[in-house]
């Protein structure tokens, strides 16, 4: 048995609208990581998209069906995170993360709740950002169950960009008992950013004593430039390995399952978690609301 | 003479070159273009434009064009351009746009009517004809040699004023420097190494003789930029600029005046709706 889970982190630039394109990148960077014995390949947020597709998402949940049936083929012997437009039954779209592995779709579990994707539950509307727009918010943060080899059962975490802005969505996931979250993007470079993503990924890491995989968009989509620099950043806040920053990149880090627990057991961050704090936080917002 | 920049302009310029060749190198690339076309003028904003044009696709890609009216571009500005063509090993052209100008006033002969004291009574129109001269040609070229973009030199500050020629200087497919504002222009200028006449001379759009910006809006662009900092990046309102800055309330409020009154120049023209799907306000698409 062997207790380091192998991640890839799969760097692409998205172009808007190119299905066929955006997927062509994707099974090639499944291939790559295959290639390098990883367990998992991450990719960046709306990576079959692009992130300013703005009217481009409602055809796109039809373009992607063909390519995402192709993609649980491919994937016998590998588990693959892949950002995506989510379409429901009633035609409601999510800006989502899918999870294919092992030849199936993964299904979600929050509690009792069953749900096939990981739905973004924090969508920016501000500034140059209009997610609220096109998608509908996610309202639970469920973790899949990987069943790797030689390493067992593992469950994994995903949140999706402004998610990781707010401390709860990787909370949730690590309190259902994620020892690592994948935190993918589409971040647009600005001034402020990328410091200030990078210190939000390593507070997210310590304050959980969790792996952050966070993978980011390269590129550019209409001049706004998305700027990479995915990274696992450690339980402990270091960063163990960094993709470029600006261009495509493909990096494979890994994740020592047997060291989170110790450093979870050391610092036990998660178990002195207090529901009175918890419901107080819940009057508070409720008490804002009001207001 | 080194520059220095307001603190609240301060910006990393290495940072941004990167930002902006990466985002004009990717443009490129998802409009399946490849080459961009410059209307040279031997100014700051133009210059350093394609500086950053030859940095993100090679300088076999771009093509500048030098444009000058007779009589109204001065000398030392055709010089300058072809001066930066041939510093960086760029195609370039030179299109004397005057035949166009006189062939559109004969045409509209108002454009040149004039008063008492022999001044234009129509300045702006006449002068608009000629940005806009520019733009056919600029267009034509692009046209002729094929996957190509116009690449405007519009900086931040004057976009926000409106001080540029709708359809005119305007009439681009992308704005590499418009999130840039002239200071911080000049400020690039020095750091990219472009000689020292380019970034030293006074701004001028040179649509009429003798024409500057600063003389006209009334006042420099070291206090122009820090008042649509404030109102822009800050969103502070009219009084609390005038106080911050120490600058009259009268300056402040004709530059943010201009703002509102130019919105008109940043937006696609407003469509009457009368279906579901109307451009723009329901179809809405990105442009790659």
């Amino acid at each position: 048995m062997r207790t380091k889970l192998r991640v890839a982190l799969a760097q692409i630039a998205p172009k808007m609208g190119d299905t066929e394109g955006n997927f062509a990148k994707v099974f090639e960077n499944v291939e790559k990581a295959r290639a390098a014995r990883a367990d998992a390949v991450v990719f960046p947020e709306l990576a079959t998209s692009g992130y300013l597709s703005q009217g481009i998402f409602l055809d796109m949940a039809e373009r992607e069906a063909t390519y995402l049936g192709k993609l649980v083929k491919t994937t016998r012997d590998i588990y693959v995170v892949l950002g995506i437009v989510e379409e429901t039954e009633y035609g409601t779209l999510y800006n989502s993360a899918i999870m294919l592995g092992h030849g199936r779709v993964l299904v979600g579990e929050a509690g009792e709740i069953k749900q096939a994707c990981y739905r973004k539950c924090y969508l920016p509307t501000y500034g140059m950002f209009e997610e609220h727009r096109w998608f509908a918010p996610g309202e639970r943060v469920p973790t899949f169950v990987l069943n790797v080899p030689d390493i067992g059962r593992v469950r994994a975490g995903v949140v999706i960009c402004e998610d990781f802005w707010h401390p709860l969505p990787v909370a949730a996931a690590c309190l259902r008992g994620a020892p690592f979250v994948c935190a993918i993007s589409s971040s647009p470079k600005t001034l402020r950013k990328p410091d200030i993503v990078d210190s939000l990924i390593v507070t997210r890491a310590v304050e959980n004593c969790t792996y952050i995989v966070f993978v980011n968009s390269a590129g550019s989509q209409d001049m706004v430039n998305f700027w990479g620099g995915s990274k696992i950043v450690s339980p402990e806040g270091d960063i163990l390995c960094k993709a470029k920053e600006w261009d495509e990149d493909f990096v494979v880090g890994e994740l020592d399952l047997f060291k989170q627990k110790k450093i979870r057991q050391l610092n036990p961050m998660l178990r002195d978690e207090r529901r009175e704090v918890i419901e107080d936080y819940l009057s508070a917002y409720q008490e804002m609301r009001i207001v | 003479m080194t520059l220095r920049l307001p603190k609240e302009l301060e910006f990393d310029w290495e940072s941004a070159v990167h930002d902006i060749v990466n985002a004009i190198r990717w443009h490129l690339k998802n409009t399946n273009a490849e080459r961009g076309i410059i209307g040279l003028s031997g100014g700051l904003d133009s210059s350093v434009t394609a500086v950053l044009a030859v940095k993100a696709l090679g300088r076999d890609s771009v093509h500048g064009f030098v444009l000058p009216e007779h009589g109204v571009t001065p000398e030392e500005d055709v010089e300058d351009a072809l001066k930066l063509a041939r510093s960086l090993e760029i195609k370039n052209t030179t299109i004397e746009i005057t035949p166009i100008v006189e062939a559109v006033a004969k045409q509209v002969p108002e454009v040149l009517q004039k008063d008492s004291t022999g001044r234009l009574k129509k300045p702006l129109a006449y002068g608009n004809i000629k940005a806009r001269a520019r733009m056919i040609v600029l267009y034509a070229n692009a046209n002729i040699l094929g996957n190509a973009q116009v690449m405007g030199t519009s900086n931040k500050s004057e976009l926000l004023l409106g001080y540029s020629t709708k359809y005119g200087d305007h009439g681009v497919d992308l704005l590499p420097i418009g999130d840039l504002y002239k200071t911080q222009v000049r400020y690039l200028a020095e750091k990219l190494g472009l000689f020292d006449r380019i970034w030293t001379k006074a701004p001028a759009p040179r649509l009429l003789k003798d024409q500057t910006a600063e003389s006209e809006i009334g006042v420099g662009y070291d206090v122009i930029d820090r008042v649509l900092y404030y109102r822009v990046e800050e969103r502070y309102d009219e009084h609390k600029i005038a106080d911050e800055l120490g600058v009259p309330k009268e300056i402040v409020k004709k530059l943010c005046d201009m703002i509102v009154q130019s919105h008109h120049k940043r937006k696609s023209p407003p469509i009457c709706k009368i279906s579901s799907a109307t451009i723009n306000w329901d179809w809405r698409m990105p442009v790659e």
